[in-house]
């Protein structure tokens, strides 16, 4: 079910009026669980069944963690293990199953049949968000007490702990929000209570940047693919490089603002996962304005528990590289995934070496600012390519392009609608500066002939739609 | 009374306004385009997805009467151009990534009734068979009722790619071409080398199950069609000789033959003059696209004055 179909709008639509029923208050819990089971189930009812499978074994974890703290280590321990395993099983199954037969003789119906387990929508986040449930309790750091855990039971606990898991806004691609956010939020939430206001800004914010950029970049980006872009002029290949940049932009904070603004109607704050990324200085910034809730996860639960900086410059580099490999093999099995994690982990670690070597620079030259944004914003793009061809040999391969196509004519009639249909992504961007100039504020009295700008765009210039670029993760 | 306060505590009423300057945005552009009237050129349009929908809407709502109708995939859709656009007894309803099926299915929905149906046999066939969503969209009679009324919403006046075909017409200085300057152009050997190593592999793929259910879809439709006395014919558009003889379009031959049988339904022959030049294999250049457009012409005026 499609955030921006109009199957979820009536389902949405009729959650929302059975969640705000004053009778049903007391339910409101139960009706967001079932309702996100309805969801999950939606187009493949056996994803529900592993579902409920991991929300038992976290919540029977997690519990156990708060009552017997003498096994607190060892059963955080075994429920890490455990989530990892049934990731790795479902996400990484062709992969191993390829490798164990190379070594192993495996009957081939058993290996088709393993092959043949489709990957359940949104397993990659819930794991994540179950391995902060069993981490959270076991440093304590939710607003779970062993006494209050006692009081309510572990029927109260398993109930928390299945809306944490299975939210539906957040179930197929995240925001990932941590147990220490989500639980102080559990409460009974009240229709008087909902921010219309910037529940709306982000629901149009996110359609638009989903339905109007997004999808219509796509039908331009669509020619990134192998082997008709060999015959691409370089021009063409490197607009459409950052065309892809734009609207992988696009689709996925789109997705983000939508699943938040969604949030929002039932009283939960999801986090921001975007904080204009592209005007990023550095790798290390860059991750720090992208995928926001993904990079403080491994920040949290992976590289500040590997040591982070703390232990020497090598070791950093070290924690770094692992990090983001693990981080690039979480989206996917693929070699292509896992070296654009290097890439990435490549930039980092140069960002820190070039820091350990120049020393922090003072004052904020402008030139130099937008040196390294437009280094930065390539260095990215090119990353990008990882993601959009299947085969790391293509990377190659368009690169080598780039180089080689100098004399090919180049397609002008592509050049304006990617440029207009990119230039939102540009304006948002540039609007970081003004805004924080606030020499725009006088305008923020007539948002709405904005937002009504956008709703017009959204009515009568959305592109062909399409599932969101995350959903395969 | 609750339910209907909540209205009244948005600050600045954010929603209410937002939707009113939507429908003053709306009635604005509506009215901007029903004035001005612009002139699209359909053959611009930024993407051929686009494209597509503009080709059949602008069918659906402007050129239903045509007596002749082109049924076929982007192999076809290279006579859709700037020459070719403005006759009046012909409109081209193929579809980029499309089998000509797509075609068959609005006409049949749509309840149009053209004199003659020109279907393209090729390397269409391998295509996507048809995008039922879209034709149900496209056929949706709520939707049809507010495009007729209100072309605003037709994709043909989406705003961008009304600055698209105005930018194209003065910065790229694109112009109405004189049908006798055409020259021929060299492919780009690369495309061409890429385009037709693509069909080749398409070949070797064997993709038999594709071809019959597509054409046996096509019989059923076209039966219904032959009730409502409309004549449909078959063609062929030249290719590469390396693709001519390919296992999968002489296999799309044989079966097209098996399903509509030469006795039974008229086939027009591939011209026989030498000359055609293609970008890729099997997609003609646009000089190559005029001379064959003119050959079916040709052809096609003197099958419909005879009887089958």
């Amino acid at each position: 079910m499609l955030f921006i179909s109009a199957t979820f709008a009536i389902f949405t639509a009729a959650v929302f009026i059975f969640y705000y029923i004053p009778c049903l208050r007391k339910y409101q819990i139960h009706i967001l669980i079932i309702a996100s089971l309805l969801f999950y189930g939606y187009n493949n009812p056996y994803n529900i069944i592993i579902l409920i499978i991991s929300i038992l074994i976290n919540s029977i974890i997690s519990y156990e963690i708060h009552i017997h703290k003498r096994y607190a280590l060892l059963l955080t321990v075994a429920g890490i293990i455990t989530n990892i395993l049934i990731l790795s099983f479902f996400k990484y199954n062709t992969f191993i199953t390829h490798a164990l037969s190379m070594n192993a003789s495996i009957p081939e119906k058993m290996m088709h049949y393993i092959i043949s387990i489709s990957l359940p929508l949104g397993i990659s986040y819930y794991t994540f968000q179950a391995i902060s449930l069993i981490i959270d309790s076991y440093r304590q750091t939710t607003n779970m007490t062993k006494e209050n855990i006692k009081i309510g039971g572990f029927i109260d606990h398993a109930k928390n702990s299945a809306l944490f898991l299975s939210f539906f806004p957040k179930q197929s691609s995240g925001p990932i929000i941590t147990a220490n956010r989500f639980f102080p939020q559990l409460s009974e939430k009240f229709f008087q209570s909902i921010d219309w206001r910037s529940t709306f800004k982000l629901l149009i914010a996110g359609l638009f940047f989903k339905l109007v950029i997004a999808d219509n970049l796509k039908e331009y980006t669509f020619w990134i693919r192998y082997p008709e872009f060999t015959a691409l002029s370089s021009i063409d290949l490197i607009i459409l490089m950052h065309a892809y940049a734009f609207q992988f932009f696009a689709d996925f904070a789109g997705y983000s603002l939508i699943a938040i603004g969604i949030g929002h109607l039932f009283g939960y704050s999801l986090p921001m996962n975007f904080n204009y990324p592209y005007i990023a200085t550095s790798c290390s910034d860059f991750w720090s304005r992208w995928h926001i809730s993904l990079s403080s996860w491994l920040r949290d639960y992976l590289y500040i528990p590997l040591g982070g900086n703390r232990k020497g410059a090598l070791r950093t580099g070290v924690n770094l590289l692992l990090v983001m490999v693990i981080a690039g093999v979480w989206h996917g099995a693929t070699l292509n995934f896992l070296l654009w994690g290097l890439w990435h982990g490549i930039g980092l670690v140069a960002g820190t070496v070039l820091k350990i070597f120049f020393g922090p620079r003072n004052g904020n030259s402008m030139i130099r600012n937008i040196v390294k944004i437009f280094l930065i914003f390539h260095f990215v793009s090119i990353g990008w390519l990882f993601f959009k061809l299947p085969e790391a040999s293509h990377v190659y391969a368009y690169l080598a392009s780039i180089a080689n196509n100098l004399f090919i004519k180049p397609n002008m009639k592509n050049m304006i609608p990617i440029f207009i249909y990119s230039s939102p992504v540009i304006i948002h961007h540039i609007f970081y500066y003004v805004k924080n100039s606030g020499k725009l504020k006088f305008l923020s009295k007539y948002d709405y002939v904005f937002y009504g700008l956008l709703l017009f765009f959204i009515l009568l210039n959305k592109g062909d739609e399409n599932a969101f670029i995350y959903f395969q993760f | 009374m609750k339910m209907l306060s909540f209205i009244s505590n948005f600050k600045n009423n954010l929603i209410v306004l937002s939707f009113f300057s939507l429908c003053i945005l709306v009635m604005a552009y509506s009215g901007i385009i029903f004035i001005t009237n612009p002139k699209i050129d359909i053959t611009q349009a930024p993407n051929p997805y686009l494209e597509n929908t503009i080709i059949a809407e602008e069918y659906i709502f402007e050129k239903k009467d045509a007596p002749v109708v082109i049924a076929g995939s982007s192999i076809s859709k290279t006579m859709l151009n700037e020459i070719i656009i403005d006759d009046i007894n012909y409109w081209n309803l193929s579809f980029t990534a499309s089998t000509p099926l797509q075609s068959l299915n609005l006409i049949s929905k749509s309840n149009s009734n053209p004199e003659i149906i020109l279907i393209e046999i090729g390397w269409g066939i391998l295509n996507i068979a048809d995008n039922k969503k879209e034709i149900d969209t496209l056929t949706d009679p709520r939707l049809y009722a507010m495009k007729r009324f209100l072309p605003a919403f037709r994709k043909k006046y989406q705003p961008v790619n009304i600055i698209n075909s105005y930018a194209n017409r003065y910065i790229f200085k694109y112009r109405e071409i004189d049908k006798s300057q055409v020259k021929e152009i060299k492919p780009e050997p690369k495309a061409y080398k890429v385009g037709l190593n693509g069909y080749l592999r398409l070949s070797e793929n064997r993709p038999y199950d594709q071809i019959d259910s597509v054409l046996r879809e096509m019989r059923r439709i076209i039966v219904d069609l032959e009730k409502r006395n409309i004549r449909v014919l078959f063609f062929e558009t030249p290719m590469d000789k390396h693709l001519a003889e390919a296992d999968a379009i002489l296999r799309i031959k044989q079966k097209a033959l098996f399903y509509f049988p030469a006795g039974k339904y008229t086939w027009i022959s591939p011209p026989s003059e030498p000359g055609y030049v293609t970008t890729d294999g099997v997609h003609l250049t646009f000089a190559s696209a005029c001379k064959f457009y003119d050959y079916l012409r040709r052809e096609t005026e003197l099958l419909a004055q005879s009887k089958i």
